[in-house]
């Protein structure tokens, strides 16, 4: 077992990731989600056009790149993400826990060598959470497609982990919802696997709309 | 003749990744088409410079219309829409000082698919103080279609741009005979850079049919969605929306605006129209002028941006 990737798949990793909910507090909101079953079709719909299509392929795309030793490349990757992710709040919430990840990887003896040409790049103003993902995957010796796993499932279990405390449904239910999950995450490793980098993005106007109606509730409990 | 007449030719069009291996060459209807256009100042209006155009598109020569600050200039699809293998490279160039709006004159009807895919492919250039609006018009997916809609944007350091994309379900007022979210697959690859660098960036595959659920997740259960991109000076407050609509204003860290709707389509054509010829009337003017050709009573109310004559009646 590869124990760098499975640290940085955690869903608390960065520390700051706990405080996103990546818009179901909206859906919440609005009453779309509301118990264990609306929560796994919400997460389902939102990896399978959102997280997959967009950051899966980022991912890919800089594991590959790291791995080919292509430092420039995988930096530039960043302003695709910065470019891309519309809503406000979840660009910050990439942003930040992308740099907090990078951080944490300078400080580890495993990565922080590789990480240095990275840091040295000025291509990229801002680190993006897949990109840092992906290329921490890659120093850790894992191959894309598990490093891809690994993102799709730590970014459901953050979902899930912020519907177990919004909604909330108990922990139980939220680990059977995951596990519901799993063969949806094998399926999309399958398809998005070797998608090329052109392809990376997500079309969901209504999904971009929920996640701008959070920032406008009275009471929220996350960031995005 | 120069560069400008050079024929478009299939060469012109790019093929995204979603649509390798279908044959778009061999089907007989294809049919490629598009425009070069340039426009000028000349005095104070904005003008046609250089202009190439090939069947099945044809360009309107610009209307400049009393009091409007901006030019409208129509671009025409002689054919029922766009057919399996239609290719149309649309590439406009505003010159420094323009103003102008770009628009189709109708909605835009992508026919079913057989063996390839239709495709609309734009190419913008906007030089330094010039305000450019462009509305292609709301896109019709029908049953078992394929469409790859491109944008490659260029801006100058000082330049404006608003670009507005309105998508339906398909032919969905039609009874039992409505089509919704049938579509086979649509691919929408937009990029904007300013000065050569990348600003916005919209990219989707949507794999259809949808359904309801699918629906719901993508739209809101609604039957239209709209988008609209604003590279240039933006309000503080927008103008409130319609009630039947959901209206979202993203300000992007790039230094652009992006805004998203959903809802029912006439209010999403209305609204987005709205805004984005306010957006370009504020670009120009700053805040508070009205918003470029809707007050003008030169404009008949019968384009597809008008609003309906008994919402206005009634309102």
């Amino acid at each position: 077992m590869n124990l760098h990737l499975l640290q940085i798949s955690d869903s608390a990793l960065p520390i700051s990731g706990y405080t996103h909910s990546w818009g179901l507090e909206g859906a919440i909101g609005l009453g779309l989600v509301h118990d264990p079953e609306s929560l796994e079709r919400w997460t389902g719909h939102w990896l399978r056009s959102s997280v997959g299509p967009f950051e899966g392929v980022l991912v890919m795309s800089a594991c590959r790149l790291s791995r080919a030793g292509l430092h420039r490349e995988a930096a530039a990757l960043n302003r695709i993400a910065e470019a891309s992710i519309v809503p406000p709040s979840i660009r910050r919430a990439s942003r930040e826990m992308g740099e907090q990840l990078l951080g944490l990887g300078t400080t580890w003896a495993w990565s922080r060598e590789g990480l240095e040409p990275y840091l040295r790049e000025q291509e990229s103003e801002v680190w993006h959470h897949s990109i840092v993902f992906g290329l921490l995957g890659a120093l850790s010796g894992s191959e894309p497609g598990e490093v891809l796993t690994a993102y799709l499932h730590q970014a459901a279990l953050g979902m899930i982990s912020a519907g177990v405390r919004a909604i909330p449904v108990g922990h139980t239910h939220g680990q059977q919802v995951l596990a519901y999950l799993h063969e949806e995450i094998a399926k999309l490793v399958a398809e998005i696997g070797d998608r090329d980098l052109e392809t990376a993005g997500a079309g969901c106007p209504f999904y971009e709309v929920v996640c701008d109606e959070q920032t406008q509730l009275y009471a929220r409990m996350f960031r995005s | 003749m120069g560069a400008s007449a050079t024929r478009i030719t299939r060469q012109d069009l790019v093929t995204p990744a979603e649509f390798r291996g279908l044959d778009a060459t061999g089907d007989p209807a294809g049919r490629v088409g598009g425009t070069r256009i340039e426009l000028v100042k000349v005095g104070g209006e904005t003008r046609l410079g250089a202009c190439y155009q090939q069947i099945p598109v044809r360009v309107m020569p610009p209307f400049s219309l009393d009091n409007e600050p901006a030019a409208l200039l129509y671009l025409i699809n002689l054919t029922a829409g766009l057919m399996d293998g239609d290719g149309h490279r649309i590439d406009v160039t505003a010159r420094s000082g323009t103003r102008a709006v770009v628009t189709g004159q109708s909605a835009s009807r992508v026919h079913p698919a057989v063996n390839g895919y239709a495709s609309q492919q734009w190419s913008v250039t906007v030089e330094d103080d010039a305000c450019l609006v462009v509305l292609p018009g709301p896109t019709i997916p029908f049953r078992g279609s394929r469409y790859y809609q491109r944008g490659r944007v260029r801006l100058a350091p000082t330049a404006s741009l608003i670009w507005g994309d309105i998508w339906l379900p398909g032919r969905h007022e039609r009874g039992v005979l409505s089509e919704q979210f049938q579509f086979d697959r649509i691919v929408q690859d937009c990029e904007v850079h300013r000065a050569g660098r990348l600003i916005y960036r919209d990219r989707f595959c949507w794999n259809g049919p949808w359904t309801a659920e699918e629906a719901g997740w993508y739209w809101g259960g609604s039957m239209a969605c709209g988008s609209l991109f604003v590279a240039g000076p933006v309000p503080e407050v927008f103008p409130e929306p319609a009630s039947n609509l959901r209206r979202s204003v993203f300000p992007l860290d790039t230094g652009a605006c992006c805004v998203r709707w959903c809802g029912e389509p006439t209010a999403v054509a209305a609204d987005l129209v709205r805004v984005a010829l306010q957006l370009g009337s504020h670009a120009v003017a700053g805040p508070g002028a009205r918003p470029w050709l809707l007050d003008s009573t030169d404009l008949a109310p019968n384009h597809w941006f008008s609003a309906p004559v008994a919402s206005r009646d009634t309102a």
